[in-house]
């Protein structure tokens, strides 16, 4: 409200300093002074009101009863204590945590092998890499239909191709200790090629020189990978390992389209838990506090990388 | 600048022409009111003396100005055929007479409506009719959004002991009536019994557990086709439970019977027939697999609603197998839930709206209609009244897989439970069924746990 | 590579040169086909009859395709409605995120003014808060306006974007002082310092922007299913991923005739613009 009150009143200022020009100079050094304010003020309302304000809600809610409909009834922290004591929570929280190592690593290691490999500037490693990037544009939507039904138990392309080589049906959806992993396996596939193609463009922006004294001292080629290229490109892999991070605690799609969380909750993450129970139980208050360890899990996550891992990695 | 005065050139003409369109259609409303109020004095006179007579009262209220109302459904083909006709009827006839026009609005599966219809209550946006399914009336009632119908039924003398009984149990919330029974159903056991003559069986089906147990050993063994299909399926665990003598919850829904010997012996009876592997059981969310196995032939029986059973008999003759239907086979005793859907009203409604969308709601679940959607989709007749009506005789004697369903339902058709914490409840039910059924988990303790889980969910609702 | 090796590399290395070359394509074509494939059993799938779709050993390519499955989509499915929806949504975040982010990117990168670090910091900090941690009570909030169901709780929450403040700022920062100060002593306004002198330097990297947007905006799943319950406001992949639940089982071959609809105009434009997209998502990755 206040900052809306701000945008009002140098609006007027700044209409009447083109109209009264015998009062410029002191009109204009507030307007000067305002100025800056008033340009980010847009984006601010944007951020206050859509994402600021809504965390603090969702605190807010966490210590109430709510569903919705009835009267708001203050529980203190009951919805914490629930949570915590629940074995639904734990394991929801576990198969996020499973699920975000498992995007992580397989995609940072097979999208460097492909890297590594694409590398060279060629006409096919370039429409290599375009085609390797198509999943990534297409909407999650469209990539969960379809591995929906390459993975379908029955008449899915992928068992029939297993059956070839004499490998029995997977269930690749329908069992719980498969399941996960053929979430991770669409995450990786639709991220593969952007991953790879970032991490080409930092080993070309590798200053040649280096290899040049590597190939003098005669440094065997995965020598020279391991000692420069990776110290080198080691900013842009934290970077993406970051994002990857995040993307993958924020999955969504694939688990309501593809699985709904099942088979017996093995592939319920925290975001799809806080959509259950705040869409299909109507438990408003259960399912911000939910949203709470999501934020808590995300910032734990956050920091630990910057901590950790930022003091391995190369600075230039 | 040029290319800025032809768009403003065109946006003007474009707000003309949408003038003229508001205008115009502003214009044929006025014209389509006349004319309706011209058809339904002629109408009047052959409608039944009950209705004449509340048309003249509510008429008297609203002066001729016409009552828009939406009216929001669930499903799409056969389902949503039925609803669009039935509407576009009203509107021609009753709606007409008294001023009242239904506009019909498509809104997905029944999880959508309520999703959408508790957003709309919250944002004060709400339909002024609406499907709903029967396990949700609870907790919609009680949380104050569904309006009591009881005055209305006073008023307008509803019988509602026309209405089969099992049918009015899930439309009556501690004491309150809160709505009618509209697309209502029940479980059957679907045969497809060209398999059962090829496995020499009987095509009436089996009428115990026992003799399910055998059908399905019988017909792996002579036609490898799984005996049964099934997925873990909250509805039919209801029946299975009942049929076994006790029910998901107890009588007050303060705990479940999840952790009893009758639950535990469901769990075992098909655990041990999948096993064997002549009872196939997939996933909660992989449940159309049911599907493509029986139009497949992949299996000669399995479990769905009545509601499908027009399209299963379309199926089985494009692909050219005979279907016959009977009774979830007996355990201890026969038994259903009853399923489908009411028709209800927001508390939230003005109350001329109110008045309407009784109208409304009234019309659709009377006797010509119910008897009319039943023949169209499957669903069960709601009332006595109409299932003796023609359309519903005759068709038994066409089609008699029909009649099925209806006589189980007057028999042993039961409600389903009314706690608002039954949809978490459901879940953990899908998860036990799973485990057991699809991942071999063992019985004991998942029951146990489960039965632990679902406790401390009802405990905390009440 | 030592010397007995080079001496013999005439005759011997040539077979294994070879090897390595067909062990390349082979790599090439098994990278090629993996990214392919999917695509095609979509497209192959949404021809086929349903019962095409239920037989084992299935079929690779069908002699009859079956066109009639996309009419069916168009039954189901309002397309053109949604659409129409989603270019609504796209083009109104696009025109919203111009408003906030260039006025915004602009006084981070040319002002010192008190709280600019703050301001900054928040704007950096709500990068690494995703959409789906606060989607709750930024829907109670708007349907506590009413607007559930407008195309406001779609184009609002992202009518502005951290990241594009971030880049554009970069991007304003390389601009020299000097040409400022010769705009500035032919009277130049601020806003025609941006709109002349600002951004068409910074075009290429504003066309990106606007790419990235575009595509996250025209894909997005996840608001558009919560934010709406009303088909006429939903967004094309809303519409298409409704195709899954209908209560006659999974027609897989409905489903990917709907996925095709979804996925053919992100395809065209991806090919028409390859480079570029690719560039701007490279963009997104380094620094």
């Amino acid at each position: 409200m206040l900052r809306m009150e701000k945008i009002a009143s140098g609006a007027r200022i700044h209409s009447a300093s083109q109209t009264q020009l015998h009062k410029k100079s002191l009109f204009s050094k507030i307007m000067t002074a305002m100025r800056p304010y008033l340009m980010v003020a847009p984006a601010m309302a944007v951020f206050g009101v859509f994402i600021l304000y809504p965390i603090f809600y969702m605190i807010y809610l966490s210590f109430f009863d709510w569903n919705l409909i009835g009267d708001m009834k203050y529980i203190g922290l009951e919805n914490y204590t629930d949570m915590l004591g629940d074995k639904d929570f734990w394991q929801v929280l576990g198969n996020s945590v499973y699920y975000m190592v498992m995007v992580v690593i397989f995609e940072m290691v097979l999208s460097l092998l492909l890297a590594a490999y694409l590398n060279r500037n060629t006409r096919t490693n370039r429409i290599l890499q375009s085609i390797a990037f198509t999943p990534y544009i297409t909407s999650m939507v469209s990539v969960a239909f379809i591995w929906m039904w390459l993975m379908d138990s029955d008449y899915g392309l992928l068992n029939y191709l297993l059956s070839l080589v004499g490998i029995g049906p997977v269930g690749w959806l329908s069992d719980p200790k498969v399941a996960m992993n053929s979430l991770v396996l669409v995450s990786v596939w639709k991220g593969l090629g952007y991953n790879t193609i970032i991490i080409i463009s930092a080993m070309q922006s590798v200053p040649g020189y280096l290899y040049e004294a590597a190939a003098l001292d005669k440094t065997p080629k995965w020598k020279s990978f391991w000692k420069i290229t990776l110290p080198m490109i080691s900013p842009t892999l934290f970077f993406l390992a970051l994002m990857n991070i995040i993307a993958a605690l924020k999955v969504f799609e694939t688990v309501n389209i593809m699985t709904q969380g099942g088979p017996m909750n093995s592939t319920n993450t925290l975001v799809y838990n806080i959509y259950q129970y705040g869409f299909e139980y109507f438990k408003i208050g259960y399912a911000s506090a939910l949203g709470v360890a999501l934020m808590v899990v995300i910032g734990f996550f956050t920091l630990i990388y910057f901590r950790v891992l930022s003091k391995r990695v190369y600075y230039n | 600048m040029k290319g800025k005065v032809i768009t403003m050139k065109r946006f003007a003409s474009i707000c003309l022409i949408a003038a003229m369109m508001v205008s115009m259609s502003s214009c044929a409303s006025e014209t389509s009111a006349s004319t309706s109020s011209a058809s339904s004095s002629s109408s009047a006179s052959s409608s039944d003396a009950e209705s004449t007579a509340s048309a003249t009262d509510s008429s008297s209220d609203n002066g001729g100005d016409t009552i828009e109302l939406t009216y929001w459904y669930a499903w799409t083909d056969k389902i949503q055929e039925n609803n669009e006709n039935l509407v576009a009827k009203f509107n021609e006839t009753v709606g007409a007479e008294k001023g009242i026009h239904v506009t019909a609005e498509y809104q997905g599966t029944y999880d959508d409506v309520h999703q959408k219809l508790q957003a709309a209550y919250v944002a004060g946006d709400t339909p002024d009719v609406s499907v709903m399914e029967i396990g949700s009336v609870g907790t919609f009632a009680r949380n104050g959004v569904l309006q009591p119908l009881d005055e209305y039924f006073e008023r307008d003398n509803i019988d509602t002991s026309d209405f089969f009984e099992g049918l009015m149990i899930n439309c009556e919330v501690d004491g309150h009536y809160y709505g009618l029974p509209y697309l209502r159903s029940t479980p059957i056991l679907y045969m497809n019994t060209t398999l059962l003559e090829q496995a020499g069986l009987d095509t009436a089906g089996p009428a115990t557990w026992d003799e399910l147990a055998d059908y399905c050993r019988t017909i792996k063994e002579k036609t490898g086709a799984y005996g049964l299909s099934m997925y873990s399926y909250v509805w039919t665990f209801e029946a299975f439970m009942m049929e076994q003598g006790t029910s998901v919850l107890n009588e007050d829904e303060t705990a479940c019977n999840i952790d009893t010997d009758e639950c535990r012996y469901v769990m075992h009876f098909f655990q041990d027939l999948i096993n064997e592997g002549v009872v196939r059981c997939v996933a909660g969310e992989d449940s159309s697999k049911v599907d493509t196995d029986y139009i497949n032939q992949n299996t000669a029986m399995w479990m769905t609603s009545t509601a499908n059973l027009t399209s299963v008999l379309s199926v089985a003759e494009e692909n050219g197998f005979e279907v016959n239907t009977c009774y979830i086979p007996a355990g201890e005793t026969y038994g259903v839930p009853t399923g489908g859907c009411n028709l209800i009203m927001p508390s939230s409604l003005t109350d001329e709206h109110k008045d309407a969308a009784w109208e409304f709601i009234k019309w659709m679940t009377a006797t010509d209609q119910s008897a009319y959607a039943s023949a169209y989709t499957g669903y069960v007749p709601n009332s006595k009244s109409a299932a003796e009506t023609e359309t519903i005789t005759s068709l038994w004697e066409t089609t008699p897989q029909f009649k099925v369903a209806l006589d189980q339902l007057e028999l042993y058709g039961q409600g389903r439970p009314k706690t608002t914490a039954y949809a978490q409840v459901e879940d953990e039910l899908v998860a036990m069924m799973d485990a057991c059924w699809v991942n071999g988990a063992d019985v004991d303790s998942t029951v146990a746990e489960t039965a632990a889980t679902i406790n401390d969910l009802l405990a905390d609702a009440n | 590579m030592t010397s007995i090796h080079n001496g013999l590399r005439p005759v011997r290395v040539k077979p294994a040169k070879l090897i390595g070359t067909i062990l390349r394509w082979c790599l090439n074509a098994f990278i090629a086909l993996l990214f392919f494939i999917p695509f095609y059993w979509m497209f192959i799938t949404s021809v086929k009859t349903l019962g095409q779709t239920l037989i084992t050993p299935p079929t690779f390519w069908t002699w009859d395709p079956q066109w009639n499955n996309f009419s069916v989509v168009f039954e189901k499915v309002d397309v053109w409605g949604m659409l129409g929806n989603s270019l609504i949504v796209t083009a109104g975040t696009l025109i919203c995120q111009c408003l906030t982010v260039i006025p915004a990117a602009y006084a981070f990168a040319r002002y010192k003014f008190k709280g600019a670090k703050l301001l900054f910091g928040i704007t950096l900090a709500t990068m690494m808060i995703p959409s789906q941690l606060i989607f709750l009570p930024v829907y109670l909030m708007f349907s506590k306006w009413g607007m559930i169901n407008t195309y406001w709780s779609l184009i609002l929450p992202s009518a502005s974007s951290a990241f594009a403040i971030f880049m554009l700022r970069q991007t304003f920062k390389q601009v020299s002082e000097e040409l400022l100060e010769a705009a500035r002593l032919d009277k130049a306004g601020e806003l025609k310092i941006i709109t002349k002198i600002m951004l068409p330097l910074a075009r290429p990297t504003v066309v990106t922007l606007a790419m990235l947007t575009f595509i996250s905006i025209w894909n997005d799943y996840f608001w558009p299913l919560v934010m709406t319950t009303k088909a006429d406001v939903r967004t094309l992949p809303v519409g298409i991923a409704s195709l899954r639940m209908t209560e006659s089982g999974v027609n897989y071959q409905i489903m990917m005739a709907g996925n095709v609809i979804l996925v053919i105009p992100v395809l065209v434009v991806f090919f028409l613009a390859q480079k570029q997209i690719i560039k701007a998502f490279t963009y997104t990755g380094v620094k």
